[in-house]
């Protein structure tokens, strides 16, 4: 069986989505944007079109060019909404029966089969990103649509190819987004500004319902208004300073309307927008520049009538539920221009709450979609519902030091393992303490268990190798197994469910890890560089050990100095000094190494290298499992 | 137990048997699928990783083709002038050798997958559907679509 997808069909724009594991994704068309135009056309050829493709050509061929059919679906041909479309469409509109017929190229469609145009190109570009059929659909629609208009809508899938498992609302959707669940008693408005229209919804959540008390909206109010308003500005501007209608120029007009979408977008983040259209157009006198600074508060004052035009409705919508301001509980913004600060600040001062925001809300309603369908999937299920471990598990290694295996917010099930080595010649055992925090150092972090693994065969530090392994199952129960690679000898320790961490004390211990960052990074570094002098020590002494007579005797000396001065260095506090004194002994021993042999990198063993590439199989020098049990 | 209860157990666990061997095919399908996007993915972020970059430095080069065009006649010969276009050019050719290329517009047919109409022509000596000017060029980045080219398209009625 495929996936169900999750489509939002819009007036003016469709998204869709689906849900991939446990997360919802917004699929791209084929295009590679994540929104399609809900327009379809014929082309001269006869060639049938959808989505941007379809609004290239529009200009040209206006009459065969259908946008906003959903304005039409279900309905009958004497609803006003209908009468106000035949007058302002530039297709043609007839009667079809007691309906609605649009006539694109030489035949009539209902606007049913124009959605489904659309539904089958985001089907087929979904199925390109899936790489599998798909059958099946969420598809969500306006909360005041009637029964036809619902009954229309899930025809046009039919059409389309696809079996409608439910048409649920935009604003259910919306809440579904947010993960708002229908358990708790809630009200929540949903505030939808989109491309054509404006709606407004009252929600109330609870008795394992998503009820609809009431909506209401403007059919035509959009994100297209604001451009208009923006471009009718800036021409007038350039014909106050200029003496030049922008409007009658067809380029122009065009730079114009890209520059006034740019420039309402950057305004959203920014304060001050320049507008900047060089060469925009010329006369007798030479070219002539378009630059007009704009600023926030004048964005604002140019749309300010519009944003104040959605408030009414708001009012309208609270008293048809008749509901209290102050009984909202949450409010949701839907359609890109609602990511207007402006449009923000309106509905925030309007309900006195401030809205959810996070999810991208071109693509709410989708999503919320691609949610409703897996739940009818039934991949939404709570077996499936995976954690994730609040904070990181690892083991102390040599200085103290907290090594993570595991870093926090890793999805479980899991398993992570990484080789370690002996710090000292000889060592016969190691003790593997096991931990779970975020701070640097294995004394700051909670203990969850210690163990010993012995028998390890006599060698020279560094040489062993203690595979650690760590595995936390779906509850949450961690199985840390050491091994000694050699030998297959191994120990292990069982810690049960996180140890009875309270959700405060994992908020706790995430606070402190913040707060202590930077002091733990400084003391890390201090460490990490001790355990490398350490190794390098002890890398020289055996080098000049094994050179023998075969380096020059001043060279012997001078690396024999270094070792004594880093001796007396490496357990102080004096970073700068240690590390100079490290820098030095690592050049004085690399004479030394080039005199022993003629490949230059077996010189000096891995006295250079650093701690930190856990990654490889080989046993890391200075990341060593402990160093006590040697002494 | 009674006999009864022990198959009603049995069909329980069969039944979750089942549901759990379904989850388990469904997620690795979902993984495997997963892998392969991801795969996807990272080779189109490769090849595209430019189109950001590149598609805000196009109205760059439109201007300086404007420019170009609207240098007054007295000063063309001007080196200065010389100087700027050859600024332009290098502009351009950064472009082209990272892969970017200009789609064919005046005089070829009227494409909606690469051309946007701004406007429409009426000239008799044309076909229908022949583009008759460029407002803005169009562009390709390694075959694909990062701007459409802006046209006027000659109409016969």
């Amino acid at each position: 069986m495929g996936k169900i997808i999750g489509i939002d069909l819009g007036t003016t724009n469709s998204a869709m989505a689906v849900m991939e594991g446990a997360e919802p994704k917004v699929i791209a068309n084929a295009e590679g944007n994540r929104t399609t135009p809900s327009i379809v056309a014929e082309s001269k050829a006869g060639e049938r079109l959808a989505g941007q493709v379809a609004k290239r050509q529009a200009v040209i061929n206006y009459e065969n060019t259908i946008f906003s059919a959903k304005r039409l679906i279900g309905r009958a041909f004497d609803d006003a909404e209908v009468k106000k479309d035949i007058e302002l469409m530039p297709f043609k509109i007839v009667k079809s029966g007691a309906g609605v017929k649009i006539k694109m190229g030489e035949k009539e469609y209902s606007p049913a089969e124009i959605s489904a145009m659309v539904l089958g190109k985001l089907k087929a570009d979904a199925e390109a990103y899936l790489g599998e059929p798909v059958t099946e659909a969420v598809i969500t629609v306006p909360a005041y649509f009637n029964d036809a208009q619902r009954q229309a809508t899930k025809d046009a899938g039919k059409i389309a190819g696809l079996d409608v498992k439910r048409i649920i609302n935009e604003p259910t959707a919306a809440a579904l987004a947010y993960g708002l669940d229908k358990k708790k008693e809630e009200k929540v408005v949903v505030y939808d500004l989109g491309g054509g229209t404006f709606d407004v919804s009252i929600l109330e959540l609870g008795d394992g319902v998503f009820e609809v008390k009431s909506t209401n909206g403007d059919t035509h109010l959009g994100g297209d208004d604001f451009d208009q308003k923006i471009i009718d500005y800036l021409a007038d501007e350039f014909k106050k300073e200029q003496g030049i209608d922008l409007k009658a120029d067809t380029a122009a007009l065009q730079r114009l309307k890209e520059a006034a979408e740019n420039a309402k977008i950057e305004l959203s983040s920014k304060s001050e927008s320049e507008i900047n259209i060089p060469f925009i157009t010329a006369d007798a006198s030479g070219p002539k520049h378009l630059n007009i600074k704009m600023n926030r508060a004048k964005l604002e004052d140019i749309v300010g009538e519009l944003i104040k035009k959605t408030l009414k409705p708001c009012e309208a919508a609270l008293k048809d539920a008749g509901v209290k301001k102050t009984d909202i509980n949450e409010v949701i913004l839907v359609g890109g221009m609602t990511r207007m600060p402006a449009v923000q600040a309106a509905v925030k001062e309007f309900f006195g709450k401030e809205p959810l925001k996070g999810v991208n809300p071109d693509e709410v309603v989708a999503i919320g979609a691609a949610i409703q369908g897996g739940v009818l999937g039934g991949e939404v299920k709570d077996v499936l519902l995976l954690d994730v471990t609040p904070l990181s598990l690892g083991i102390e290694t040599l200085g103290g030091v907290f090594t993570k295996l595991i870093e926090k917010n890793t999805t479980i099930p899991t398993n992570a393992s990484q080789v370690f080595s002996t710090a000292a010649d000889n060592q016969t055992s190691v003790e593997i303490s096991v931990l779970q925090g975020e701070r640097e150092f294995a004394a700051d972090n909670k203990s969850l268990g210690r163990f010993i693994l012995d028998g390890i065969p006599p060698a020279p530090r560094g040489i062993p190798q203690v595979e650690v392994k760590f595995d936390i199952d779906a509850n949450g129960i961690v199985h840390v197994t050491a091994t000694d690679k050699a030998t297959g000898k191994e120990q292990k320790i069982t810690i049960t469910a996180s140890s009875g961490l309270t959700d405060e004390e994992i908020e706790k211990m995430q606070k402190d890890a913040e707060a202590h960052a930077e002091e733990d990074k400084k003391r890390k570094e201090l460490v990490d560089l001790k355990n490398m002098s350490d190794a390098l020590v002890y890398t020289a002494e055996k080098t000049l050990k094994d050179a023998g007579d075969k380096a020059n005797t001043d060279d012997k000396k001078a690396v024999e100095d270094k070792v004594e001065e880093l001796k007396k260095l490496k357990d102080g506090e004096d970073k700068e000094a240690m590390q100079k004194a490290y820098d030095e002994l690592s050049e004085a021993i690399q004479k030394v190494g080039a005199a022993m042999y003629s490949q230059p990198e077996g010189e000096a063993a891995a006295g250079d290298e650093k701690a930190e590439d856990a990654k490889s199989d080989e046993p890391v020098e200075g990341e060593v499992v402990d160093e006590e049990e040697t002494k | 137990m009674p006999k009864k209860d022990k198959n009603a157990q049995g069909d329980k666990l069969q039944t979750e048997y089942a549901e759990l061997r379904d989850l388990l095919q469904r997620t690795q399908a979902d993984f495997v699928n997963y892998r392969r996007r991801n795969e996807e993915d990272r080779s189109n972020f490769v090849k595209y990783a430019t189109s950001d970059i590149v598609e805000q430095v196009l109205p760059v080069m439109d201007n300086f083709a404007l420019a170009a065009k609207h240098v007054p006649a007295e000063i063309e010969s001007n080196s200065w002038v010389i100087g700027v276009k050859a600024i332009e050019k290098q502009l351009e050719q950064v472009l082209l050798a990272n892969g970017l290329s200009r789609i064919e517009t005046v005089g070829s047919q009227f494409d909606p997958n690469q051309h946007e109409a701004l406007g429409e022509a009426a000239d008799k000596t044309l076909s229908d559907g022949t583009i008759t000017s460029e407002e803005a060029p169009g562009y390709l980045l390694n075959g694909k679509l990062i701007r459409p080219a802006k046209v006027i398209v000659n109409k016969l009625k």
